[in-house]
């Protein structure tokens, strides 16, 4: 009764943190933050929801919930290590092409990649060393 | 006329309605970009929903092939043509609106038609009563394969299995011939990043901490193909996968210095060469072509293991050459065939 | 209206089958893009896949491996799997549509090559030259 109800607190806040997700991929306002959004909510959520998965698995122990559970821990492994790297790989590419950034002042004019975003750009935001 | 909910129909038309708007973004989009990922997310969906029609070997090649490698091949072309397209010229929208109403008119007549079909996960329709049963019932007691599908595959229907495997390796042998030996007189490549020399330390590091465990997840997926979903498809397309993997996270000559041109070559026929000859082999003893039971004198075992044994060599040579073809679509398409500078 | 929902949950498998057969091919033939005709192909390929594994679905049935009972002995009830034929088919079938999917791209990109575009009317423009 306890580990249901565990596995159902679980799971639940894996879904939400899936709608959380959801929502920051659609409202959030540039390109970095959405990915930002993205990487860690669903590394998160999925995690969680593995994770209940495998407590509802280990409810009632036998060598073949093991076996299953510990599948179920591999995949959450390499979901942690992949998911965060995939997220770094989309975030450098989107550096290095300038994809413009959000700042107060591109919300106050409610456009998306004007000058001020090209004068951020150039000035600090993209270091020299790293253009060639 | 009674329903069993057994089947989740909730879930099954939520993933289907999903498909449909992914199908129809993907064609709406007017960057290739977006449309190849969106692509990608199709095949997830429609790995989702064989899931749940209990194919999981279906499932599992979709995740592979259609989810990866597809999408990896989209985005590979994609920097060899002009990736924003233009909006549809005007003097079509004729043509547009009469396609529409054909392709609507058909539509209708199909839909009407499906009247006639089985009900959907009706046991008794005529493709689950005919054939099938006999593979259920007898397949293990003549091949000793609990993997139905496996058995099938390489077993009962090995001749095609064996000509899917031909057609994949001359896929491989056509992308070759076409994009090399041209002249590349109007090549606009458009870099989809700056070059720099290799990639960055946290790619390279989880590279080398994931290629080795896919490589071995994809040799057991081969091997356990018997008494799990898998087999030579899978295995191989996720083995190739891991060199694809190496030349995203490090470069195309870094993967290539691994794993040579010549030796995916050689990698592809050997592998078609291996299934076409155990089939010959069969028939040199005295079977029918691909009748494994024939090496059972020569391995010293029964009939049925004897078949279970040819299941799994000509799985290994479907996942050789599945192999090698993923990797060699990739070194061709992802370079545009100079195999200079990849993805 | 018990017999209208029994006829839409029935048969939506086909249905949606249909349905995605049909917008894969309006993109084939309307599309100016070769790419895009590329990708309504294979929305086309995987709505026919999709058709005929759900043929193989049976109700209360399981993936087709068999399972076996405590003494090792397989269960071998037609009814207790689902149709393995179709997933056969089908699986070949994908790794062949993604041979045939390189071909095509490589196909693009010879184009692009040569004629310097892959719209459908600059193209035909350039060939008309």
């Amino acid at each position: 009764m306890i580990s249901d109800i565990l596995v159902i607190i679980v799971m639940v806040t894996g879904l939400l943190f899936f709608v959380a997700t959801t929502v920051g991929i659609i409202r959030f306002p540039d390109f970095y933050s959405r990915v930002h959004a993205a990487g860690k909510g669903d590394t998160l959520s999925t995690t969680l929801f593995l994770g209940g998965a495998i407590l509802f698995i280990m409810r009632d122990f036998s060598w073949d919930a093991m076996l299953t559970a510990g599948k179920l821990l591999l995949i959450v492994f390499y979901i942690f290590i992949a998911s965060p790297t995939a997220t770094h790989a989309i975030i450098d590419a989107g550096y290095e092409f300038r994809v413009p950034y959000w700042t107060r002042s591109s919300d106050k004019k409610g456009t998306e990649g004007d000058e001020a975003n090209e004068e951020n750009m150039d000035n600090g935001f993209y270091p020299e060393d790293l253009k060639g | 006329m009674t329903w069993d909910a057994s089947l989740l129909w909730q879930f099954d038309i939520l993933v289907l309605v999903m498909m449909v708007i992914c199908a129809v973004t993907a064609l709406a989009l007017q960057g290739l970009l977006s449309s190849a990922i969106v692509t990608g997310a199709y095949s997830f969906l429609i790995c989702l929903m064989w899931t749940h029609m209990m194919a999981v070997d279906v499932a599992f090649t979709e995740a592979a092939v259609g989810a990866a490698i597809s999408t990896v091949i989209f985005l590979g072309t994609a920097q060899y043509i002009n990736r924003w397209i233009k909006k549809d010229p005007p003097r079509e929208q004729g043509i547009k609106q009469l396609t529409l109403v054909i392709g609507v008119i058909c539509a209708v007549m199909m839909l009407s038609a499906t009247r006639d079909l089985p009900d959907w996960a009706d046991p008794a329709s005529p493709a689950s009563t005919h054939l099938s049963p006999g593979y259920i019932e007898q397949g293990y007691h003549e091949t000793a394969t609990p993997n139905v599908v496996t058995a099938v595959l390489a077993d009962y229907r090995g001749y095609d299995t064996m000509f899917e495997a031909v057609v994949v390796f001359a896929a491989a042998l056509v992308v070759m011939v076409l994009l090399r030996r041209t002249s590349h007189k109007h090549r606009k490549v458009l870099h989809l990043r700056p070059k720099r020399e290799g990639r960055d330390t946290v790619l390279r590091g989880a590279a080398q901490s994931i290629i080795p465990v896919m490589q071995i997840f994809a040799l057991y997926v081969l091997f356990h193909g018997h008494y799990s979903p898998g087999g030579g498809f899978q295995g191989g397309v996720i083995f190739g996968a891991s060199f694809i993997l190496l030349a995203l996270c490090y470069n195309l000559k870094f993967s290539m210095n691994r794993f040579r041109e010549h030796l995916v070559l050689w990698c592809c026929a050997c592998g078609v060469l291996l299934y076409a000859g155990i089939g010959a082999a069969c028939l040199g003893l005295g079977w029918n072509f691909l009748g494994y039971a024939a090496l059972a004198d020569l391995l010293g075992v029964s009939g049925k293991m004897a078949r279970s044994y040819g299941i799994l060599a000509v799985e290994i040579g479907v996942g050789i050459t599945v192999m090698a073809v993923m990797v060699s679509l990739y070194y061709d398409l992802a370079s545009g065939g100079d195999l200079e500078e990849g993805l | 209206m018990d017999d209208l929902f029994y006829f839409i949950i029935s048969k939506y498998n086909y249905w949606a089958a249909i349905i995605l057969l049909f917008i894969g091919l309006y993109g084939m033939i309307v599309r100016n893009n070769l790419m895009k005709k590329i990708i309504g192909m294979v929305i086309f390929q995987t709505a026919i896949l999709l058709f005929f594994v759900s043929i193989g679905v049976k109700r209360g049935a399981t993936v087709p491996i068999l399972k076996f009972s405590p003494d090792k002995q397989p269960l071998l009830d037609a009814a207790a799997y689902a149709n393995p034929l179709p997933h056969v088919l089908i699986l070949t079938a994908i790794v062949v549509g993604v041979a045939v999917l390189g071909v095509a791209l490589a196909l693009l990109q010879k184009i692009q090559r040569v004629h310097g575009t892959i719209e459908e009317d600059e193209i035909l423009e350039d060939m008309r030259k």
